[in-house]
């Protein structure tokens, strides 16, 4: 093992130091022909592996710490599914009739079934086939002997793995486990969510992975930045030990502090608030001290379900939050659906380019019947605590006139039927698109707030697909027209009074969040668990220093002039709390 | 609604709707399953889209059940009745 260093994406901060142990998934199915006197032994094994993973999994559920219940569903789902007659009758019948081993029989069934499943037309159901290919992979270990979810004796380690399904992670003891590192998986990832519920630091894509190191080799994950060192020295050894106690003494400091307002050394008070989309995270929301949601994603609603929720449904889930967060502001965002996130009836359409297709208020302004039950809902919840309504995908004026004039039209309806509600609610747009940049100074006048939406405002801005890896390199948020386009929408809304909040990934981002504070931004809004470290590095930021920054960086024409400018600047300022942040930012190029 | 039970020569018919704005998902189809499989009787579950084994969960996912459908719950065997009974208030109380 040479000494080396790799590279992933950072989804659960912390440094972890300490042996691997790998989880490898059985990529290479025992394929045997047995004699037909056999069969009945190659069941036996079968059955044994299915009531072996059945108490794996039992334990794993009772190991799962209170407030995951959703977690331990899932586990219950899948001890049903590795218990499932119809796949145990079916291997079982090529166990028998094509004289094949039991590992062959249970992946040809799969196969089978998967197939079925993706062929269906329901988006939920085809997602199932995942569910039966993490069971199918368990008895399949089990089948060969390879005992890889036994934790009961086991001493520390980083476990490293391909990939890792949420009962995988949970079936690991979180005592025992220092740090996870998988080769695939992205930010959004189940390992990302579960490794950060655990606060377990993770790093994931890191190619190249498995072929680098072998079980019980030493190594660190440092998941602030996303290096993973193999075979460190002395010296890297000595630093990241104390690198660990430093920043296990900050993060106690950031979560002990999440309460205290997020004001600047000068005196500027920025408000940090929660994105959300189910009402189960309300108490991470509140635990983190955001001020407030400032994004609430509606979407979840419509994709969970097969068919378009009923305004009582939406109500009710509306109410909930509103009531959980009171005295605090919910924003909610109208319908976004589109792109990656795709209704039933949208599918439909086959469009070749989601992303610049009917998503987001084009969807709800030409399907109002899928818009109308939810603008009642939502006029009828805020009636009930502060709220906000915000339109996602703007391109212009129209667009917030029309929906305005559908506020008026649902609004009468309301109080025909004598329904209380608030059609005074304040109505603000997403700002995402280049187009409503540019038109920015009247949306304005036309609206009461604006949120930036930094991620798509930058693919739209520099037309570039997130998810093509050739373009990759000009996913730059420093970028002279990301830079300019932000700057003229802060100023627009200032100019006619209205506040500018920013709920992108920009916002999490040190340098992002000096700049947009340089900028002027009133408020931002990030994922809960965000929260507490942006609000303690406001606290330490000068906002005039911020101002100044963002000045040079608008004066640039070069992004890597304005990152190096960033990071020196900040770094004086910040000085160690820097090095705990993580960085999106190509600011040493 | 419930109470409406049909004997036939395939045995104990009863027929529910589901409820559930999510429909019979996975999770309700895992504790679904997991009820049938403590009775005797053979349970059967018929939709528009066909029939389904009420002991797999596999089965009953692929009935694709959403919500308003209609589920005819079939039993033969000895505890038939209660079967009935057990599996048909299950599906008609799924909630979420």
């Amino acid at each position: 093992m040479a000494r080396a260093i790799l590279f992933g994406t950072p989804v659960s901060s912390g440094i972890a130091l300490g042996k691997v142990r790998i989880i490898h998934s059985a990529g290479t199915v025992d394929e045997r022909h047995i004699q037909p006197a056999d069969c009945a032994n190659e069941t036996e094994r079968l059955l044994s592996a299915v009531a072996q993973v059945t108490a794996d999994l039992q334990a794993a559920c009772d190991q799962v710490p209170a407030g995951l219940s959703e977690q331990c569903d899932i586990i219950h789902a899948h001890i049903q599914l590795c218990q499932d007659p119809k796949l145990l009758g079916a291997a079982k019948k090529r166990i028998c009739e094509q004289h094949i081993c039991a590992s062959w029989a249970l992946g040809q069934t799969v196969e089978e079934l998967c197939a079925l499943f993706q062929s269906m037309n329901d988006a939920y159901l085809r997602e199932r086939a995942q569910d039966i290919k993490a069971v199918s992979l368990r008895l399949q270990q089990r089948i060969a002997g390879t005992n890889l979810y036994k934790h009961d004796t086991c001493a520390p380690h980083i476990l490293l793995a391909e990939d890792i399904s949420p009962s995988d992670v949970l079936s690991l003891n979180p005592r025992v486990m220092q740090g996870l590192v998988t080769m695939e998986g992205g930010p959004t990832s189940h390992t990302a969510i579960v490794a950060r519920s655990l606060h377990l630091p993770a790093v994931v894509g890191v190619t190249g992975l498995i072929d680098a190191v072998a079980d019980g080799d030493f190594i660190i994950v440092d998941a602030i930045s996303g290096s993973i060192y193999i075979a460190p020295d002395n010296d890297e050894l000595v630093n990241f030990t104390t690198r660990q106690e430093e920043f296990g003494a900050w993060e106690h400091t950031v979560h002990a502090n999440a309460a205290l307002p997020a004001e600047t050394l000068d005196g500027v008070r920025v408000a940090v608030q929660a994105n959300m989309e189910n009402t189960e995270e309300s108490a991470a929301v509140l635990a983190s001290g955001a001020e407030g949601v400032g994004l609430y994603r509606t979407e979840f609603a419509y994709l969970r379900s097969r068919s378009l929720p009923r305004e009582e449904q939406l109500y009710e889930e509306y109410a909930a939050i509103v009531r959980r967060i009171a005295p605090q502001r919910v924003v909610f965002r109208t319908l976004d659906a589109g792109a990656d996130k795709m209704l039933t009836s949208q599918m439909a359409l086959k469009e070749p380019n989601p992303n610049l297709g009917l998503r987001g208020i084009r969807f709800c302004l030409r399907h109002r019947e899928v818009f109308y039950p939810q603008l009642r809902a939502l006029l009828r919840v805020a009636a009930l605590g502060s709220v906000a309504l915000m339109i996602p995908m703007v391109t212009g004026l129209q667009e917030v006139q029309e929906v305005r004039r559908m506020i008026v039209e649902v609004s009468q309806s309301l109080s025909a039927a004598g329904i209380e509600h608030d059609a005074t609610v304040p109505l603000g747009v997403m700002i995402e698109t280049p187009s409503a940049v540019l038109v920015a100074d009247s949306l304005a006048r036309e609206c009461d707030f604006f949120s930036i939406g930094t991620n798509d405002l930058l693919c739209y801005t520099m037309a570039i697909d997130r998810s093509n890896k050739h373009v990759a390199y000009l996913h730059d948020p420093l970028h002279p027209a990301m830079v300019l386009s932000l700057k003229r929408v802060i100023d627009c809304a200032h100019r006619e009074g209205i506040g500018v909040s920013v709920c992108g990934e920009l916002s999490t981002d040190p340098y992002g969040l000096a700049l947009l504070i340089g900028m002027g931004v009133d408020s931002v809004s990030a994922s809960s668990s965000a929260v507490p470290a942006m609000k303690h590095m406001i606290r330490q930021l000068h906002a005039e220093t911020c101002t100044d920054m963002a000045h040079s960086v608008l004066m640039s024409t070069d992004s890597a002039a304005s990152g190096r400018m960033l990071r020196e600047t900040l770094a004086q300022s910040l000085g160690e709390e820097l090095t705990f942040h993580h960085t999106m930012l190509q600011t040493n190029g | 609604m419930l109470d409406v039970i049909e004997e036939t020569n395939e045995g104990l018919r009863m027929v529910v709707p589901v409820r559930s704005p999510l429909g019979i998902h996975a999770r309700p189809a895992a504790a679904l399953a997991r009820e049938a499989q403590t009775f005797e009787a053979a349970v059967f579950l018929e939709t528009e889209h066909g029939r389904a084994d009420a002991k797999s969960m596999l089965d009953i996912l692929s009935l694709a059940a959403s919500t308003g459908t209609l589920v005819t719950v079939v039993a033969q065997g000895n505890d038939a009745s209660s079967a009935l009974h057990k599996i048909g208030g299950m599906i008609a109380g799924i909630e979420e």
